[in-house]
């Protein structure tokens, strides 16, 4: 009995090893049939493909959010690739899935650090995750580009931890000023917000936002993720009869409001931190009508540039593009302007300081990073009329 | 007091999706004396089937319910060869396990299926507000409230009046004597499990229509309310467990009334343990309730 | 007969000993980092679920909320040392400890219960623990979580490598399963089988189950506890996040999938379930389909666990009905 069972531990550990080593080689060769992954410095030969790596949750409870990740940046590498590729060479993303969960998020970093093809890693999703493989990265001296790390803390944590999504401070702090206090003219506001890092902090920020605009704060309160039932804070929220109502979220804002719309109540929302979400449409139908959103990019339908995005985006995910979707569209276009800044010579340090002085207008506006990596973001404000967004304020409205 | 009446309602309507919830579970757990780890996805099945049934054949609530029932009776079938059969008299823990790999299974194969993102379901139902005096309610939660108690009296009509009804109770009660009266326990104890998972298919359906969307994982979270709800009515018991429903949604929302939302599952779980330590077999009055 | 068990013995602990040679020698043979991160996972796990197993395997108790004392064992090691600048080797004692106390408190109002109603409580503990750490933002950081947990030191020699973490776990392990495995066999450790083999002909032999069950709970949480000390600084930066319902169903199904009731199931159950998320992972998101679909298979062909005895009750509910001549080997579990 104990000699069979200390053979079955011994098989399976043997099986293990051998599989923890081939594993590797297995995943690269679905991407590049004739590389040499030994002994290469990355990008000796010209013709070689330059690998990227993707951090995204593909399943679990973010598997949407995963998706979004997947389907634009293969969209833009595929745009770059028909263009001519990085000075003539193929850009391959190598999309691995985190699920969400900061341990794995941490080891694929390590996996993909180790990996000499790879120049440089772009996600994860979550702030958590990210956070989670910055040390990996900064320790490898490789390239984490978060498209949608909006923790204040993250780019921080490392020279080589970059995030473009803008802090989700900035985000807040303007619509509490602008959109709500001087666009909707409301002197008191009701807060709902997601009960994460992002939420929290953009709440602070909110706070401070309205303690300098001069609004009343008459009800605040989190929930926890994954929420489903939010008629007991809708009447609670009621009772402190606010002029105006903002939630911070992405995941539940639609359900939101329709829980409050469907309890009759008819107060002006503004949405916070979801941009002009298509998807936020479909899901409240004419419960969102009159919404107001702040954002940093507008997929409109009759634009050229993101018109097409929006129409391309959706006809390969089969839902609406979120800015996130444009975040993980620019974040290939950036990184692969800063590959491409390195000529023939790549190197991850290069490619760092070559992201670090990235500058120019991208499809969800203009990009630069500050000192420690991440970017100031000017904001939009949208409202909803007819199952559309409409803008209704430009960059500028705030030195109006 | 308007206040109080108000959140009053919403703990009664949340309360009441959960006693739904809890009696299809119940009536699994019951039945087959297996705890299952699969009810929050055939709930989320029921969910998507409402969903495909009113997106072919228009928003009819009652034309879809057999639909709705019917898949997940179907997914009952599955649940009940795959997880049960083979472990009646096993220990549970196996069958147990079995029922979370399962789960894993249909949720990952329902999001690579119907896709990750969230579903619409807009007005399946027109949103009209009535007010009586100091009560504010909805068409919605009214209509819920119906489907609940209809469904419940139905339920328990059958357990007390048809020969199959008593022929459940019986597989419930005692396997062995059941078999000694000539009823095939398999079979009874297979359809048992179908009429629960069709009852946690018409509450994912509910829920569904109540929050207007529905998604692959939505599943996780409401099993284990399910679970607990049917815990504190003492597991086999379908009106207490239907009760435990209704007390875990009214203390939730009383709960987030006075403090935050943040705490939600913490109050659920909180007064389950409390329920337990003073009554460790829950609102059951008999001994002979299984552990 | 009696020869071949003698045999098996001896050929037992020169295995043993092999094993360990090529334990402690594995890293050295150039795997990579993120290899080496993965082997730190699955010798986490080993004493995580191994820790569980006292619990599910031994005792018979049915608990569902590992994660929770993982969760308290690590925000403690987490608090002390970034708070306080406790050193690590204080902590792992006193991440233990509290764990253990909150297992106690956890425990004491299960001991009239069993089965299910153990389940839930304990699940329902660990959920609490859980909104506890993302609510109580001055203690824990809230959603925030905890970051820059500082590496333990010795001396002047840092941990600051998966390499070198994973002779911290890997002495973990094997500091466990040796302390576990005596205590097993001690009088306490009888007094749990017997209780899982039949509570009441225990208690009528004069076994004292509750406070057995108390130590029992209090002793498992205490590893737990410890391991979540080892996890936050191997990581360094911990929220509320990881220690969801999900992470302790995993936790069981290591310890189920490896055989309940045995010093080495948790071990193989560590290994299989963490390789099989690895070697999955190639095919994308059908990879948690498959786990769940070898989950059932695994159930279907060896209940008991690849490494379970097949003749204790937990492996098909026979317990006192086998043949005569087993009942010997039904108390010792892994003798």
């Amino acid at each position: 009995m104990k000699k069979r069972i200390s053979l079955i531990l011994a098989l399976v550990m043997a099986v293990y090893l051998l599989s923890a080593c081939t594993s590797n080689p297995a995943q690269e060769g679905s991407n590049s049939p004739n590389s040499n992954s030994s002994d290469s410095v990355p990008g000796t030969s010209p013709a070689e493909p330059v690998h990227v790596g993707v951090l995204a949750p593909l399943t679990g409870s973010m598997a949407e959010y995963g998706t979004t990740f997947e389907v634009a940046m293969k969209m833009k590498a595929e745009e770059i690739n028909a263009a001519g590729g990085i000075n003539g060479r193929e850009l391959v993303l190598e999309i691995a899935d985190s699920k969400g969960d900061q341990n794995q998020s941490a080891e694929l970093a390590s996996r993909f650090a180790e990996d000499d093809k790879i120049v440089a890693i772009l996600g994860d999703f979550t702030s958590g995750c990210s956070m989670a493989a910055a040390p990996v990265c900064d320790e490898a001296g490789i390239v984490l580009l978060a498209p949608t790390g909006s923790n204040a803390a993250f780019a921080p944590m490392s020279d080589y931890a970059f995030s473009i999504s803008g802090r989700a401070s900035a985000e807040s702090s303007y619509a509490a000023q602008y959109a709500i206090k001087k666009y909707a003219e409301a002197d008191s506001v009701a807060v709902f917000y997601l009960n994460s890092d992002y939420g929290v902090s953009a709440f602070e920020a909110f706070k401070e936002g309205a303690g300098l605009s001069g609004l009343e704060i008459c009800f605040a309160e989190s929930y926890a993720d994954g929420e489903t039932d939010f008629s007991a804070l809708i009447t609670k929220a009621r009772a402190a009869s606010p002029d105006h109502v903002a939630i911070i979220d992405q995941g539940s804002t639609s359900n939101i409001i329709n829980s409050i719309r469907g309890a009759g109540w008819d107060v002006p929302i503004t949405m916070i931190g979801i941009s002009t979400n298509t998807q936020v449409i479909s899901l409240c139908g004419e419960n969102c009508e009159g919404t107001l959103c702040t954002a940093t990019v507008n997929f409109n339908a009759g634009d050229p540039v993101t018109g097409r995005f929006l129409e391309e985006f959706t006809t390969r995910a089969g839902f609406g593009p979120t800015q996130m979707a444009g975040y993980a569209y620019d974040s290939v276009a950036i990184l692969a302007e800063a590959i491409a800044a390195c000529g023939d010579d790549i190197t991850r340090d290069a490619i760092r300081d070559n992201l670090a002085k990235t500058e120019g207008s991208y499809l969800t506006g203009p990009i630069a990073f500050t000192e420690i990596g991440d970017i100031v973001r000017t904001y939009l404000i949208y409202q909803i009329e007819n199952g559309e967004y409409v803008l209704k304020c430009d960059y500028d409205y705030a030195n109006q | 007091m308007q206040y109080i009446v108000d959140q009053l309602i919403n703990g009664i309507c949340q309360g009441a999706i959960y006693a739904l919830m809890a009696i299809g579970y119940s009536v699994v757990a019951g039945i087959t004396g297996m705890v299952t780890f699969t009810h929050g996805e055939v709930m989320m099945i029921g969910a998507f089937a409402a969903y495909y049934s009113f997106l072919l054949a228009g928003n009819n609530i009652f034309l879809g319910l057999l639909f709705y029932f019917g898949a997940s009776w179907l997914l009952g079938v599955a649940v009940y060869k795959i997880c049960y059969e083979k472990f009646l008299n096993s220990p549970r823990h196996i069958s147990l396990i079995c029922t979370v790999g399962f789960s894993m299974v249909v949720k990952n194969l329902a999001q690579i299926c119907f896709g990750a993102n969230r579903k619409p379901m807009l007005n399946i139902i027109d949103n009209r507000v009535f007010t009586l005096g100091p009560v504010t309610i909805n068409l919605l939660q009214i209509v819920i409230l119906t489907v609940v108690v209809v469904l419940a009296v139905l339920l328990s009509l059958y357990m007390s009046k048809t020969r199959g009804g008593i022929a459940l109770r019986a597989v419930s009660q005692e396997k062995t004597a059941a078999y000694m009266v000539g009823i095939n326990v398999k079979r009874t104890a297979m359809i048992g499990n179908c009429i629960g998972c069709g009852i946690g298919g018409v509450a994912g359906m509910l829920m569904a229509i109540y929050y207007q969307t529905c998604y692959a994982t939505m599943g996780s979270m409401l099993s284990m309310k399910a679970f607990s709800s049917s815990i504190l009515g003492g597991m086999t018991d379908t009106r207490l467990s239907a009760l435990g429903g209704l007390c875990i949604g009214i203390i939730e929302n009383f709960g987030i009334s006075f403090s935050s939302a943040s705490f939600r599952d913490a109050f659920a779980f909180c007064f389950l343990i409390l329920v337990l330590i003073i009554r460790p077999q829950g609102f059951a009055v008999k001994k002979g309730a299984r552990p | 007969m009696k020869n071949l068990k003698e045999l098996s013995t001896k050929y037992r602990g020169y295995l043993l000993l092999v094993l360990l040679a090529l334990l402690v020698a594995a890293p050295l043979l150039g795997f990579k980092n993120s290899t080496i991160r993965i082997f730190c996972r699955i010798l986490m796990c080993c004493t995580l679920a191994g820790s569980l197993n006292i619990i599910n395997g031994y005792s018979g108790q049915m608990s569902l909320g590992h994660a929770g004392f993982f969760c308290v064992g690590a925000y403690t090691a987490a608090i002390l040392s970034t708070r306080f600048g406790v050193s690590f080797w204080l902590v792992l004692p006193l991440a233990g400890i509290f764990a253990a106390i909150v297992g106690m408190i956890v425990a004491i109002p299960t001991l009239r219960m069993k089965g299910i109603y153990l389940s839930i409580i304990t699940l329902g503990a660990s959920e609490v623990i859980r909104i506890i750490a993302l609510n109580w933002q001055s203690l824990t950081g809230g959603s925030f979580g905890i970051k820059d947990i500082p590496r333990p030191a010795f001396f002047a020699f840092t941990f600051d490598s998966p390499l070198k973490f994973y002779y911290i776990f890997l002495a973990l392990a094997i500091v466990f399963l040796f302390v576990s495995g005596r205590v097993i066999h001690s009088r306490i450790g009888r007094s749990w089988i017997s209780i899982r083999e039949n509570e009441l002909a225990a208690k009528s032999l004069g076994i004292r189950t509750s406070s057995a069950k108390l130590v029992n709970f209090m002793y498992s949480a205490f590893w737990a506890g410890i391991c979540g000390a080892v996890y936050a600084p191997y990581v360094q930066y911990i929220d509320s996040a990881v220690f969801s319902l999900d992470e302790g169903f995993n936790i069981l199904s290591m310890v189920i999938i490896g055989g309940q009731g045995t010093l080495v199931g948790p071990v193989i159950g560590a290994v299989v379930v963490n390789g099989l998320t690895e070697v999955l992972r190639p095919i994308g998101e059908w990879r948690f389909v498959m786990y769940g679909v070898l989950i059932i298979a695994m159930m279907w062909v060896r209940p008991q666990g690849l490494a379970g005895a097949s003749d204790s009750v937990l492996a098909g509910g026979r317990g006192w009905k086998m043949k005569k001549g087993k009942i010997s080997s039904l108390m010792g579990g892994s003798k």
